[in-house]
């Protein structure tokens, strides 16, 4: 033990540059670990505050009572998104969340004061509580007036024909005074969205808010601090929670809902617990018609010309062909009504018949023509240009387009439904049975806006005004219209002219109020006016078998209620902090990404541990000789050096630990100020881990153990002489031959891995790796090329003496390479060997392994050729400076092999990393994306929709413009990288018609047959690095109904849609039917006209908290991410950078110090020492420049090779920031060989 | 430079003195030689026998007199001049022979020409002089494959490939054995013949000083020049 402190102390420099060295590799990767710590341990703090003691929710997409859950001590509260604005200022925040609670709210956060709730007594307007964030984006303080806007509480959906969709009828409106201002932390940061950034959170009491949106008792969420997690048993629901009712008839009840429509999931329920129980039922629709009319124009009135038309009439769609309707129906059916209605069929059916004739001699000219086509196709080559050729060509277009005028002209006869009057109307119209009568109604556009749709039918029937067709019990109550007096009074939300309403249809209403003036069969009622919203508007049920009417009702609800599941009607039972604690695990390992990255620069410190460990241990060659001189044996020797160097890297790795805090709070530093893009806000603290510094420390020691025994293995191979007399074990001259066994023994090993190579590549699935892409080939070429090229350098630099440099071993290498490939092939066909093969391929085809595999290939082949070349440096030529030069170069290998790798291994992170930098502002076809708090009802690209929204002409003219591109939206996490907890569930658009007519929206409109799986676009990186999805597989989400639904995904790159997945709009509506409007919006605006564009909807759209953000902004956003992780990853290739030329300067100084005498002797001969200067620093330039050539071209293939593509390369940075390192090296190099040759040379010389 | 080879080889040393502080190494040392001469410089350890041939050979400056090497003081050159008169006018062996290990023994003997604008011929000449000293089969061996008499063997030759006035040996022999000193000394002295050079050599080898012409003496920093029995 005393010598070797005798030896530590003796070589201390040596030994602090290895304990540095080692300390910066355990800095780093510890360093890294604890970001990640941080990171996740940050997300973590900041999901508990924000939740406080909150477990579990009940959350409602509708309002309920809160005695609907049995459950003690729960915190009721109403949970709204919506804009506020500073009465005063108008200044406007967006994307509010906006709070409905009560003082226990509040304590739910341990020792959080309850803020001022309540208001003033002699104050008319209630309190309002808002967090520090909306106070500074508002400028408000306590005391001002703001103005809350929030949507309204409706019962039927504003896209269905009833529902309400104009500003003032979905947006409330609330003027309130800010009571109180909290700190933006614990009730004050409470959101349900898992994101780190600031939440604009207003708290206004509960029953203010309950009564502004006249839903008094009621709450849209429960809240427990009970660790027991809600069950949907634990809720009782009542048909009324439900928004349903049942009226009780002397022999049915009806079934119907307060929305009107039944949804559909009510009414399948309904129908099937029915049917389970013996229950008849009698399922209705009824629909408006804005017009009944006779087409025929012999019912026609001659002096106007005009069509005879009933105005607003009730029609009722139910099951026609039996039942009770049809057994009214053929009472009432004269035997002339029924030959009437035979004659008018056969005169339908002659019509189709004709048309049949018509289309089977169209097609026979159709199929011709296509013949035609393709004998022209076939000559195409050889007659193109000729006369005959032109002339034929015109023909067949003659010909074509006579068939198209033909088929145009052809009319196709409508497959008429039927349709029953009652006598009133029949009688109004003037019509018999055989008729043909025009039905027109209005339904509702993708787009929210009423279009005027028309059906033709044949009257099939006329029935008088009693009975089943007078029961006005069909008809749901619809407030405004079933409780009027006239039909002038009226209030429904679309347009009614009035103009049409005649006295007699006042009669008729006063007489028999909404009572149907036509009927259809269900069916037909489906077919025209069902949606998403339902396809009935009453149940009708009789007696079960064996009961009356009062117990049917009562078995029908308890059997009803058992079930239904709250699941199905928007009841979601939320783990908020099981959830909340699972996603800040992050979306983004920032650990693994920086360790991941830093392992480049734990190899460089390695490389640099190792390269000094050599420098010293040459330096005790003749201690090594002595001590093999006085009998040591070798493994003794190494043991003891091996000890002293593992000792040395374990003081470097403890100190490291503190370096890694060092490092670790730089990096936080810097993620908190110049790369904040990346985490949006400075919120992470720094979380030390033991764990992640004993990991560190190991692997470090693990690593630095490996190259040192490396090192360490390489002693003895100089003969103890040479080493008495100075020489080294690296100096090649003196190493021992090798033996024979030695020879033997590594042939057999090369032989075995080039067979497992084979193997390899033989299992891959018949060459599936071949096929995939270019990366497979790239790597088995450079492989071969390796192999070839090492083979073709050694044969040439062997002397004859290296018995396993013979083309015959070549020979039997390439057989055993046959035979593991054609082995692999064939076990490849076993599945169980596919499966395994398959899942190699994944792991493969994994970018980051991809580019790892690549990046270390193409090093580790620069490498091979520098070693090589290193090794061929022995023939004299010509002597030159520059010969001189990289002679030298040449002449401490191991020391300059060292520095060229890790200059190569910096350079090659920081091309690499550096080519996926988006310098060039981001280019978008869109001007904007906007968001709005609340959704918009009505189209931004029609005059009318426009008008609605409340834009004036000169507004609308200019809005007319621009194209709108609206999107529905789903609520959910943001996927994109801008969040750093690992989302959950996320927001879903509903790309609009419009959107989907060019690539690869055009995805989204293919059909899926497969019920619960449809087609979706995502973002190829948000898919794969923030949700950690393979795009190949499906993404599994839940519709409304809490069903799954499998999204078939279509990636994009670089799109808008990086917080997004995105679906059609007719999926969306047919899976999450209750959301309604569109909340997202992309927009095309000529530039000269944008900013007054975005002024005006920002200004106009302003309860609806539209915010616009230029779309090359929003692109910016999301690069300025990409852009900043690049730079963090940069800074460690810089670190690497440092390291290398740190390196390099260290071999240089030490390589002048070893070289004195040499130096000397040549100053001796009249080398000045500028030009000893100049050939040394010609010699460390050149290692530079090796390094950095083989990192640059590795960096720049393992790109090409892993993506296939070199991205938009940022040349000019790129090469700047090499010219930078490059320059940066020179000087380093220039005060290594300065300070080198300070000292004086001469006196080296002197004997005495 | 070439002037100055052209010129018949002379070396003055007047009133020459050097000291390293307070200790006086050279004192007030004069001679004069002419080309052909061969000079031994012997003395005790620490006599300056190694300065007094480092300021010959212009590595050291002396504190006072003048130096002359064929009518130029070369103490008086610029640093660039002082470099391409050294290269031109001396030529070292040292007693290690400080041949550098990454060339090869002909690119060895070619480094001083590398110095300034090499010559046409120099690999020729190289090679000639390697042959003249025995090593034309090993002349791509580096010089770990040589051994003790083999390197210095090399090392004169790259002393004489810009065929100097001056030939300066620093114990060109202190680290051989007697047989292969003997062989080194029988080469030095058969080169100084053949180019007419002052051969000047530092030894503590009295057998070998006796072969000289002339023997400068140093003890106490004082020179005194005996002539001795060499031909």
């Amino acid at each position: 033990m005393r010598t070797f402190w005798s030896t530590a102390k003796h070589y201390w420099q040596i030994h602090l540059i290895v304990a540095l060295c080692t300390a910066v590799a355990t800095g780093v990767l510890a360093g890294a670990l604890i970001v990640g710590d941080s990171m996740r341990g940050s997300l973590r703090d900041i999901t508990l505050e924000r939740l406080g003691s909150i477990q579990h929710a009940l959350i409602a997409d509708h309002f309920f009572k809160p005695e609907l859950l049995n459950r003690q001590n729960m915190v009721p509260a109403i949970l709204l998104n919506g804009t506020v604005v500073a009465a005063e200022t108008e200044t406007r925040a967006s994307k509010v969340n906006i709070y409905g609670v009560d003082n226990t709210f509040f304590r739910l956060w341990e020792d959080h004061a309850v803020p001022n709730l309540n208001s003033a007594t002699d104050s008319p307007f209630a309190n309002i509580v808002i967090n520090e964030a909306l106070q500074n984006e508002l400028k408000v303080q306590i005391g001002d007036a703001i103005l809350v806007n929030f949507p309204q509480a409706v019962e039927i959906h504003s896209e269905f024909l009833l529902g309400k969709r104009d500003a003032a009828d979905v947006i409330q409106r609330l003027r309130l005074i800010v009571g109180d201002i909290i700190r933006t932390e614990k009730a004050g940061r409470f959101s349900l969205q898992t994101h780190q950034s600031l939440p604009l959170n207003a708290y206004i009491s509960l029953p203010v808010l309950q009564k502004a949106l006249a839903q008094s008792g009621k709450v849209n969420v429960l809240f427990t601090a009970e660790p027991a997690i809600i069950s949907p048993d634990s809720l009782t629901l009542t048909l009324e929670e439900l928004g349903l009712y049942i009226t009780e008839h002397e022999n049915h009840i009806d079934l119907q809902s307060q929305q009107f429509l039944l949804e559909p999931v009510v009414s399948e329920t309904a129908l099937s617990v029915a049917s389970q129980n013996e229950i008849p039922t009698l399922p209705t629709l009824t629909y408006l018609a804005n017009t009944i009319s006779t087409t025929d124009s012999d019912q026609q009135d001659e002096s106007t010309s005009a069509t005879q038309q009933i105005p607003y009439s009730t029609i009722l769609a139910l099951p026609v062909e039996d039942g009770a309707f049809a057994d009214f129906v053929s009472r009432y059916t004269t035997e002339e009504q029924l030959i009437q209605y035979a004659q008018a069929l056969e005169q339908e059916l002659k019509q189709r018949r004709k048309y049949s004739e018509e289309i089977k001699k169209i097609r026979i000219e159709q199929n011709r023509i296509k013949k035609d086509i393709a004998e022209l196709e076939e000559k195409k080559r050889e007659l193109q240009g000729t006369p005959e050729f032109t002339q034929r060509l015109a023909e067949v277009k003659s010909a074509l387009s006579k068939v198209k005028s033909k088929t145009n002209a052809l009319k196709s006869p409508v497959q008429l439904s039927e349709i029953y009057l009652n006598r009133w109307a029949a009688d109004d119209l003037g019509v018999k049975v055989g008729d043909k009568i025009n039905v027109t109604y209005y339904s509702v556009s993708a787009d929210e806006d009423y279009i005027t749709e028309n059906e033709e039918f044949i009257l099939k029937g006329i029935v008088p005004i009693e009975s089943i067709a007078a029961d006005t019990n069909f008809i749901p109550k619809f407030p405004g219209i079933h409780d009027t007096t006239d039909i002038s009074e009226w209030e429904p939300p679309f347009t009614i002219d009035y103009s049409l309403i005649r006295s007699k249809d006042e009669d008729y209403w006063d007489k028999y109020k909404a009572t149907p003036k036509a009927f259809v069969s269900l069916d037909t009622g489906k077919r025209l006016w069902q949606n998403r919203f339902g396809d009935l508007t009453t149940i009708r049920m009789g007696a079960a078998t064996g009961r009356d009417i009062s117990t049917t009702r009562s078995l029908f609800e308890t059997e009803y209620l058992k079930e239904i599941k709250p699941e199905q009607i928007g009841f979601q039972f939320l783990s908020l902090q099981q959830e909340g604690l699972k996603a800040s695990s992050g979306s983004t390992d920032f650990g693994m990404l920086f360790s991941s990255l830093s392992f480049f620069i734990i190899l460089a410190a390695a490389t640099l541990v190792s390269t000094i460990f050599a420098i010293g241990v040459s330096k005790r060659s003749r201690e090594i000789g002595i001590l093999q001189a006085v009998g040591y044996p070798l493994a003794k020797i190494r043991h003891r050096f091996l000890f002293e160097g593992i000792f040395i890297a374990s003081i470097g790795s403890l100190l490291g630990c503190l370096l890694a805090i060092g490092y670790a709070r730089l990096m936080i530093f810097g993620l908190q100020t110049w790369w904040l893009p990346a985490i949006g806000t400075p919120f992470i603290d720094l979380h030390i881990s033991g764990w992640s510094l004993l990991f560190g420390i190991l692997v470090t020691l693990a690593v630095v153990t490996f190259f040192i025994r490396h090192v360490v293995q390489r002693l003895g191979k100089a003969p103890t002489a040479a080493l008495l007399a100075g020489e080294t074990d690296f100096d090649e001259t003196s190493r021992k031959p090798k033996p024979q066994s030695a020879n033997v023994s590594r042939i057999e090993t090369t032989r075995i891995t080039i067979f497992i190579m084979g193997l390899f590549f033989g299992t891959m699935d018949k060459g599936k790796l071949f096929t995939g892409d270019w990366s497979g080939i790239i790597i088995v070429i450079l492989l071969a090329a390796c192999g070839l090229f090492g083979f073709h350098l050694a044969r040439k630099r062997d002397d004859g003496t290296n018995p396993n440099l013979t083309l015959k071993n070549v020979k039997i290498s390439s057989i055993f390479f046959s035979i593991g490939l054609a082995v692999g092939v064939l076990i490849g066909y076993f599945p169980f060997v596919r499966s395994i093969s398959d899942a190699v391929i994944t792991f493969f085809e994994h970018p980051v392994v991809k580019f790892l595999i690549l990046t270390l290939t193409i090093l580790s082949l620069g490498w091979l050729i520098f070693d090589r070349w290193l090794g061929s440096q022995r023939v004299p030529e010509r002597l030159s400076r520059l010969r001189f030069g990289f002679k030298n170069a040449a002449w401490q290998p191991q020391n300059s092999k060292g520095s060229v790798i890790i200059m190569s291994l910096a350079c090659c992170i920081i091309v690499a990393v550096g080519a996926n930098r988006h310098d060039a502002p981001p280019e978008t076809e869109y001007a904007f994306v906007a968001e709005s708090s609340l959704p918009l009802h009505h189209s931004l690209n029609t005059p009318d929709g426009r008008d609605k929204l409340n834009f004036d002409v000169k507004d609308s003219e200019l809005l007319s413009e621009s194209e709108v591109f609206p999107f529905r939206v789903l609520p959910g996490e943001d996927v994109s990288c801008l969040n750093l907890y690992q989302p959950q569930k996320p927001q879903i658009l509903g790309a609009s018609d419009v959107m989907l007519n060019e690539d690869p929206w055009q995805t989204l409109k293919l059909g899926n047959n497969i019920e619960g799986k449809i087609h979706a676009i995502g973002d190829e990186k948000s898919l794969r690095w923030i949700l950690h999805h393979d795009p190949k597989e499906d993404f599994l989400i839940q519709d409304e109904f809490g069903k799954s639904l499998l999204l078939e995904l279509e990636t994009v790159e670089n799109s808008l849609f990086q917080s997004q997945l995105i679906i059609s709009e007719s999926d969306f509506t047919k899976y999450f039917p209750s959301q309604s409007g569109y909340q997202f919006f992309l927009i095309k605006t000529p530039t000269e006209l944008r900013e007054e564009t975005l002024q005006i909807l920002e200004k106009t759209l302003e309860d609806y908290g539209f915010d616009v953000t230029s779309a090359s902004e929003r692109l910016a956003s999301f690069r300025a991410v990409e852009n900043t992780y690049i730079s963090t990853f940069q800074s460690l290739g810089g670190l690497g950078v440092l390291l290398g030329t740190f390196g390099l300067a260290l071999v240089l100084f030490r390589n002048i110090i070893e070289r004195r005498g040499e130096l000397a002797t040549l100053r001796a001969f009249g080398f000045r020492k500028q030009l000893l200067a100049k050939m040394l620093f010609l010699e460390s330039c050149f290692l530079l420049t090796i390094g950095m050539l083989i990192g640059v071209v590795s960096g720049v293939v393992a790109i090409l090779g892993s993506q296939g593509h070199l991205p938009s390369f940022p040349w000019l940075s790129l090469t700047i920031t090499l010219l930078f390192i490059f320059g940066f090296g020179i000087i380093a190099n220039s005060i290594a060989v300065a300070v080198a040759l300070q000292s004086p040379l001469l006196s080296t010389l002197k004997t005495e | 430079m070439k002037e100055t080879t052209d010129k018949a080889h002379q070396l003055k040393i007047s009133n020459l003195s050097k000291d390293f502080g307070k200790i006086q190494v050279l004192q007030d040392v004069s001679f004069s030689f002419n080309a052909g001469t061969s000079v031994a410089i012997t003395g005790p350890s620490g006599s300056g026998k190694s300065t007094l041939l480092h300021i010959i050979g212009t590595l050291e400056e002396p504190s006072n007199g003048e130096v002359e090497i064929n009518g130029t003081d070369p103490f008086k050159l610029s640093e660039p001049e002082l470099a391409r008169y050294r290269n031109a006018v001396v030529g070292f062996v040292f007693q290690d022979h400080y041949l550098l290990p990454q060339y090869s023994v002909l690119e060895n003997v070619l480094i001083p020409t590398l110095a300034f604008k090499q010559q046409s011929d120099a690999t020729q000449l190289a090679q000639e002089l390697l042959k003249r000293v025995g090593l034309t089969d090993r002349m791509s061996h580096r010089p770990a494959e040589l051994s003790g008499g083999e390197r210095q063997r090399v090392a004169i030759a790259r002393a004489l490939i810009n065929k100097p006035s001056i030939l300066l040996c620093d114990e060109p022999t202190g680290n051989l054995d007697t047989t292969t000193a003997g062989t080194i000394a029988d080469l030095l002295f058969e080169l100084h013949r053949a180019e007419r050079n002052i051969l000047i050599v530092v030894t503590h080898n009295l057998e070998l000083a006796g072969r000289f012409e002339n023997q400068l003496k140093l003890a106490d920093g004082v020179c005194t020049l005996e002539k001795g029995n060499g031909r």
